[in-house]
């Protein structure tokens, strides 16, 4: 087995690893205390979505990077290992960055009793990302494969991921609503454990796991696709010839 | 109200994301694998000209 169908494995890991994060983030991670020095919690047991969302958060910072380096490499070398980079870092990003704001306004519902806070940078960028992500998804899928529909496209993506690092910084550079970044630094005043922030990181680390054999197999997936569409034209080359 | 059921709703979600993409991936590959076999088989078609 070589390292490109070592994706089927780290999927099934991941996804086991996720279900046992499931299981133990909604039934044995440790609990907020109600009530802190820092006030009280409107819904504590809610915070327990924050052990998936946050790592869903992280791995949709991963597939925008793996689409900038898509788009970037396209650019750069116009090879089809580029453009399957691109796809995969776009598909990717839409799964993830939809967890993501899924699950952040049901959170936000329980917690400040309405799930969206229009003047917050964070949840705003993050929202334009995913859009970015879908709209280019749907377009490869609605437009005709040509080189120049992948350029368009290359250039969204280009531009697009330069909302990962105003998205990342949004809470340290702007008042926001969303939680600080403080809340994977372990703070008593938040009512946060040690126990939480490690709890959060194995959750983060087996979700990179199911990351990456989701974006094995991916790539596999339009790498067979490319090779299908190859034998085609050369038989309807060899037809015509 | 806490909450947990809240929590149980996006996990749902969450999960079910992950569980959907992981099939329709692997799904697609068979299918990929099983067009590009009967396409390394099969021969051009020639048009009546021919």
């Amino acid at each position: 087995m070589n390292f490109r169908d070592s994706g089927y494995v780290l999927t099934y890991l991941g996804l086991a690893g996720i279900v046992f994060v499931t299981i133990l983030g909604l039934e044995y991670a440790p609990g907020l205390k109600p009530c802190t020095g820092g006030g009280c919690w409107g819904a504590p047991e809610a915070y327990r979505i924050l052990y998936l969302h946050v790592p869903f958060a992280w791995c949709s910072f991963l597939s925008f990077s793996v689409l900038f380096y898509g788009s970037l490499m396209w650019y750069l070398k116009r090879s089809e290992d580029a453009w399957v980079y691109f796809q995969s870092g776009s598909d990717l990003g839409v799964i993830f960055g939809l967890g993501v704001i899924t699950s952040g306004p049901i959170w936000a519902s329980a917690e400040w009793g309405r799930p969206w806070d229009w003047g917050d940078m964070r949840l705003n960028s993050f929202a334009l990302l995913t859009a970015v992500a879908l709209f280019l998804v749907y377009s490869r899928q609605s437009q005709p494969d040509t080189q120049q529909n992948r350029d368009t496209l290359s250039a969204v993506g280009l531009f697009g991921f330069a909302l990962v690092p105003i998205t990342a910084g949004a809470t340290t550079w702007w008042e926001t609503t969303h939680p600080e970044v403080l809340i994977v630094e372990s703070s008593e005043t938040l009512g946060m454990s040690p126990d939480i922030r490690s709890f959060l990181l194995i959750s983060f680390g087996l979700m990179c796991i199911l990351f990456t054999g989701l974006l094995l197999l991916s790539n596999k997936r339009y790498r067979l696709a490319a090779k299908v569409s190859g034998r085609k034209n050369e038989l309807d080359q060899e037809a015509v010839s | 109200m806490s909450g947990i059921s809240e929590a149980y709703i996006a996990y749902a979600i969450m999960l079910g994301l992950v569980i959907w993409f992981s099939r329709d991936v692997m799904t697609s590959i068979s299918f990929l694998e099983m067009e590009l076999e009967s396409l390394s088989d099969e021969q051009p078609m020639f048009t009546e000209d021919e």
